[in-house]
């Protein structure tokens, strides 16, 4: 995954995250854990819902 | 060590001569005078030495009232005052040590993320779908991202 390894204050930037659906239908849900040293938010999570047609 | 012990022992032994001297003086009313004379030589010869050391006015002598140097056994409690004082001081270091924790945190990097759930909708199998989480930095300090790991 391609992410910036630091940002400097005001900074922003932006991860590219690949998501596969899969063959098997229904609901599914995928995360992603950002890590960072964000003392108050260590570890990030950002979920990924989609519904896959049968 | 012994010299810091002498004048201890000096006034302990003023402040007991004493004290039997004011036992003898008020219990004993018809004692001779030869026995009271006696010990008033006592007390101004012990008291002597205890008044050089804690104070210069010693003008009475051989009455009763050169009591005066009773004070000087109260005086010990003086030198156990300063401990507290001492035992204080460190109380500041300790406040001190933890201030410069908030200092750090105030220039602490900040992790602005997007909303934790992203929806994708309905999608078909076996398909890749591809999205950019954008994050910036609210902080003052620079963010590290030490990584991102998909589960």
């Amino acid at each position: 995954m391609d992410f910036p390894k630091v940002l400097r204050p005001g900074q922003a930037g932006s991860i590219k995250v690949k998501v596969e659906t899969g063959k098997s239908p229904g609901e599914h849900v995928k995360s992603v854990t950002i890590k960072t040293n964000d003392p108050n938010d260590p570890s990030h999570i950002v979920q990924f819902m989609f519904d896959v047609k049968g | 060590m012994t010299a810091m012990k002498h004048p201890i022992l000096k006034t302990h032994i003023v402040f007991f001569s004493l004290v039997t001297l004011l036992s003898a003086c008020a219990g004993g009313g018809e004692n001779s005078a030869t026995s009271n004379s006696n010990s008033a030589e006592q007390a101004n010869s012990n008291s002597q030495p205890a008044v050089a050391g804690n104070s210069p006015d010693a003008s009475n002598n051989g009455t009763p009232l050169a009591v005066q140097p009773i004070p000087a056994p109260g005086s010990p409690p003086q030198p156990a005052s300063p401990p507290p004082a001492a035992v204080k001081a460190p109380a500041p270091n300790k406040a001190d040590a933890a201030k410069p924790a908030p200092a750090g945190n105030g220039a602490a990097p900040k992790l602005i993320a997007p909303a934790k759930r992203l929806e994708f909708g309905k999608q078909p199998q076996d398909k890749t779908l591809v999205r950019a989480i954008v994050i910036r930095n609210g902080g003052r300090a620079n963010l590290n991202v030490e990584s991102v790991t998909p589960s």
